[in-house]
């Protein structure tokens, strides 16, 4: 009866639809004088451009997103949101624009239960009426917010098979709500990436989110392609309730791949929410990590998501004692639903994963962990919006000053424990798919927590002083390798020198100083670390020396009167020792500038220090390593 | 009259009344006391239960979901009888959205992204749709890390070689990494490049001589402009696809607001509730005014 309905309804939609739509006249071709043929080529610029993007967006089609009481957002509004278009923002109603447009956005939704949760609302049968849709519906009849909270609880126990108040299990989400029910939310979001993709003006890549989550570990992948829509139809993403081992993806990603064509990229992200498990010894299945698994991981997963709004995974304080500057963004709040804050291990950050990666290439002949570095929002809110003015927080909980002294729903967090970051600057020759893609895979990527600073660093053997001239990047790409490439052994064992360069954003803060972070493998077998200030603002020679603080904390206002427009240095590793891998990044921070929850407390009125948080921080940026190969 | 089809609210009410009739007619044989279950009922239930369990149900089975059909058929009826249906959130709610997919679906209907319709909005909307200034130009800069005052030095070096070529200019300014000759560069990378305020001073300065100084995010400025194409309207086919893309997104958000404002406008709401702080109260407020 109701399928007669709606097929009725959609008849006098066309009925009435004919009644008004004029009839079609013949097009003028000959335009009016003043209009110009558009050309359709795309520029290219063999020494590339830095294209800015977020590779991790989410809207509505995610569970969590609709759980947590975002339903009205939608792909459509965060493509015209990043393309810096005013939208009404989808949790406070509010119109809300970006300060300046973003080149390229990937809408990545967790794949679990696409789209599912919506139309088990919308009462769709097929879904509500299944095992699952009734006792969701059962034990939460209504969208109130204790009611969403009840089921995401549910989801992140029954999606690993663990006890959950509704008796539900993996099987019971693929088959009632999962599996290929979300064809039809894939196909409508795959179709409006393709109408929003404007080759040279803003690129939109279709992609998903794979959400293993296996009792709390967050080992999420965000995955992408370049390939349009043709492609992306003839697949169902795969989801954590496929199965929640990041070596199934990779199976599941070369099968497709040499099926449809696919070009996939893996991304992981937060691994300081991966209780361990992010840059392992071992595997899943508890045996040790070998070459297999390493070139699987390297084929799919060139790339770590380094900072985002879930915190900071370049370090922790813990594991990098001598690194003033670890303490930055950290966030500890794993999805655990008892809200765990689990110790920092070194395979829960970054540079301790580069460092487990040179000491796994000793013992197993490759290295499983040898990535670039890419900053995302993970915003559940559809807008990308991660400037410390303009934050529109991780999701519906947060989406306000007032709301943020609140729980959020994800761990035990509260609003204010969200950091405002992160995007990724990619250098391409061209604002295109193929061209972006091509970049992440040579990991010519790099991370920001917000600033859009210009960052060069190539390195090689035949630098000097002198190429610090306007010709710098054309010698950089003919003489060395860019960020994310690899440095071999010479026969005289030189030092590698290294060619840097740091523009600041034309419309931010100043530039407080370059670091290289250097990696190394000593004869021992274990891996060491050590921060080199290689180039200071103000003309300063120490490192230990501060930069100075401007930020007036009654108005939030700070002045580039302190820090450098440019920093750039050639700069050799003083420490060098050709017989020992070693891996070299860099890391620039801003000026201090006012961390969103100060311009919070200035406008609610109360102490900067109810927030919990640092009233300014230095915002910073950390560029793909090059590494040394002394084989 | 050709303004009153033009309203959504119009065809809101039409679109009703023809479900309404449609409805009535489909259910002609369900009669009050009447409960019919016809073949097109039987296959939808078969359907679902293929859905879910991959496998057409058995007689037996079949016959079990027949049963709950007109199990919840005889409940239904009888609670919409009892009014049961009034004052349930449940059904509030899924009422409520009902009415908002029909007003979703209208946009399509009252203003289709017909050829017309999207000229007409291209029209309205050129300067949308312009493209952006455009230049070959040449550039120099001076920041404060290498000057106390750049732009007292960009001012004295304009007036000490304002009358080099564009090569001999060059190496006046501070060694940067921002591309020195800009050739077919437009406003619209140009804000990228160099920050916000910078293009838009572009726009006023005379060509074929340096000129300046002006500022960027980076410092100050010498310009030399060798030309400068003004923004223009493309061909409507060249942007067509912007053109719709723009219309419907608009439609739909115009059409939604307009049912709900109209409806709404039937409406006197008064929020009496007085434990609310001020400031959300002022808020209701603002959105109670028609």
């Amino acid at each position: 009866m109701k399928a007669i309905i709606s097929s009725l309804m959609f008849s006098v939609i066309i009925v009435v639809g004919c009644k008004d739509t004029p009839k079609e006249t013949s097009i003028a071709l000959n335009s009016s004088p003043e209009e110009t043929t558009m050309t359709t080529k795309v520029p290219s610029n063999a020494l590339k451009n830095v294209y800015w993007g977020d590779t991790h967006n989410h809207t509505g089609n995610s569970f969590d997103v609709f759980l947590f009481g975002t339903p009205n957002s939608t792909p459509e509004i965060a493509y015209r949101f990043a393309k810096g278009e005013k939208v009404t923002s989808p949790t406070t109603g509010k119109p809300w624009k970006l300060s300046k447009p973003l080149d390229f956005l990937v809408v990545a939704d967790h794949a679990e239960l696409l789209g599912s949760i919506a139309l088990m609302y919308e009462n769709t049968p097929g879904i509500s009426d299944t095992k699952t849709g009734k006792a969701f519906l059962g034990i939460a009849p209504n969208k109130s917010e204790e009611n969403m909270q009840k089921i995401y609880d549910i989801l992140n126990y029954a999606a690993f098979d663990q006890p959950n108040d509704a008796n539900l299990g993996a099987k019971d989400l693929v088959n009632d709500i999962g599996g290929n029910k979300v064809k039809e939310a894939w196909t409508r979001y795959v179709e409006t990436a393709e109408k929003y993709n404007n080759p040279g003006k803003f690129t939109t890549l279709i992609g998903w989110e794979w959400s293993s989550n296996n009792s709390g570990a967050n080992l999420h992948r965000v995955v992408f392609m370049p390939q349009g829509g043709d492609v992306a139809k003839q697949f169902i993403p795969y989801s954590a309730l496929d199965s929640d081992n990041p070596e199934d993806l990779w199976a599941w990603l070369e099968t497709t791949s040499q099926k449809t064509g696919a070009e996939f990229i893996a991304i992981p992200h937060n691994p300081n929410i991966s209780l361990g498990l992010m840059f392992p010894e071992t595997r899943l299945n508890g045996k040790p990590i070998d070459k297999a698994y390493a070139d699987a991981r390297m084929k799919w997963e060139r790339s770590v998501e380094i900072t985002q709004i879930k915190g900071d995974s370049e370090t922790h304080p813990a594991l990098s004692p001598n690194d003033e500057f670890a303490d930055f963004e950290t966030y500890d709040f794993a999805l655990t639903p008892d809200g765990t804050r689990p110790a920092p291990t070194k395979a829960d950050y970054v540079r301790s994963g580069l460092m487990t990666g040179l000491e796994l290439e000793k013992k197993i002949g490759a290295n499983p962990y040898k990535i670039g570095f890419v900053g995302s929002s993970d915003s559940h809110t559809g807008m990308s919006a991660i400037e410390e003015t303009n934050f529109a927080g991780k999701g519906q909980h947060d989406s306000e000053p007032k709301k943020r002294a609140h729980p959020t729903g994800i761990g035990s967090s509260k609003g204010w424990d969200m950091g405002a970051a992160g995007w990724v600057g990619v250098w391409a020759e061209s604002n295109t798919r193929q061209s972006i893609v091509d970049a992440f895979q040579r990991k010519e990527v790099y991370a920001t927590t917000g600033p859009r600073i210009t960052l060069r660093v190539f390195g090689g053997y035949n630098f000097a002083e002198n190429d610090l001239n306007a010709d710098m990047v054309k010698t950089g790409y003919d003489k060395g390798v860019p960020m994310g490439g690899d440095l071999n052994k010479t026969a005289n064992g030189a030092a590698p020198g290294f060619l840097i360069s740091a523009l600041k954003d034309p419309d931010g803060a100043n530039l407080d100083r370059i670091q290289v972070v250097k990696g190394w493998l000593k004869a021992d077998g274990t891996a060491e670390e050590k921060i080199y200030d290689v180039a200071l603002s103000d003309g300063r020679t120490d490192g230990k020396q501060k930069v100075g603080n401007t930020v007036d904390l009654k108005t939030g206002k700070y002045t580039n009167s302190i820090g450098a427009t440019e920093l750039k240095v050639f700069w050799k590793d003083p420490d060098f020792n050709p017989s020992q891998s070693a891996f070299y990044y860099v890391r620039v921070l801003e000026i201090p500038t006012p961390r969103y929850s100060l311009y919070d407390a200035i406008e609610l009125g109360i102490d900067v220090k109810e927030t919990n948080h640092p009233a300014t921080i230095q915002e910073r940026i950390y560029s793909s390593p090059i590494w040394y190969n002394p084989n | 009259m050709k303004q009153l089809i033009k309203e959504p609210l119009i065809h809101f009410f039409l679109l009703g009344a023809l479900l309404f009739v449609l409805y009535s007619q489909v259910n002609k044989s369900d009669t009050e006391q009447d409960i019919v279950v016809d073949n097109a009922d039987v296959e939808h239930m078969a359907e679902l239960w293929r859905m879910q369990w991959q496998r057409p149900p058995t007689s037996e089975e079949l016959q079990g979901l027949i049963d709950k059909y007109v199990n919840q058929e005889v409940l239904y009826r009888e609670a919409l009888r009892m009014n049961l249906d009034h004052n349930d959130e449940i059904v509030k709610r899924r009422l409520a959205q009902k009415m908002e997919f029909l007003g979703q679906d209208l946009s399509g209907l009252v203003a289709p992204a017909s050829e017309d319709n999207l000229k007409a909005y291209f029209e309205e909307h050129k300067k949308d749709f312009a493209t952006p200034y455009r230049y070959n130009l040449y550039q120099i800069l001076f920041t404060a890390d290498n000057h106390v005052n750049p732009y007292d030095k960009a001012k004295a070096v304009l007036k000490e070689y304002n009358s080099l070529d564009t090569q001999g200019m060059r190496e006046k300014g501070d060694p940067f990494l921002l591309d020195y000759a800009l050739q077919d560069t437009d406003a619209f990378y140009l804000n990228r490049e160099f920050g916000e305020q910078f293009s838009q001073q572009l726009e006023t300065l005379p060509t074929g001589e340096w000129a300046g100084p002006i500022v960027s995010g980076y410092g100050v400025h010498l310009v030399f402009i060798e030309s400068r194409t003004p923004p223009s309207i493309p061909n409507f086919a060249d942007v067509k696809d912007k053109v719709q893309r723009d219309y419907e997104y608009q439609m739909e958000q115009e059409s939604q607001a307009a049912i709900l404002k109209a409806l709404r406008d039937n409406y006197k709401v008064r929020i009496t509730a007085d434990n609310l702080e001020k400031a959300t109260i002022d808020e209701l407020a603002q959105n109670q005014q028609p």
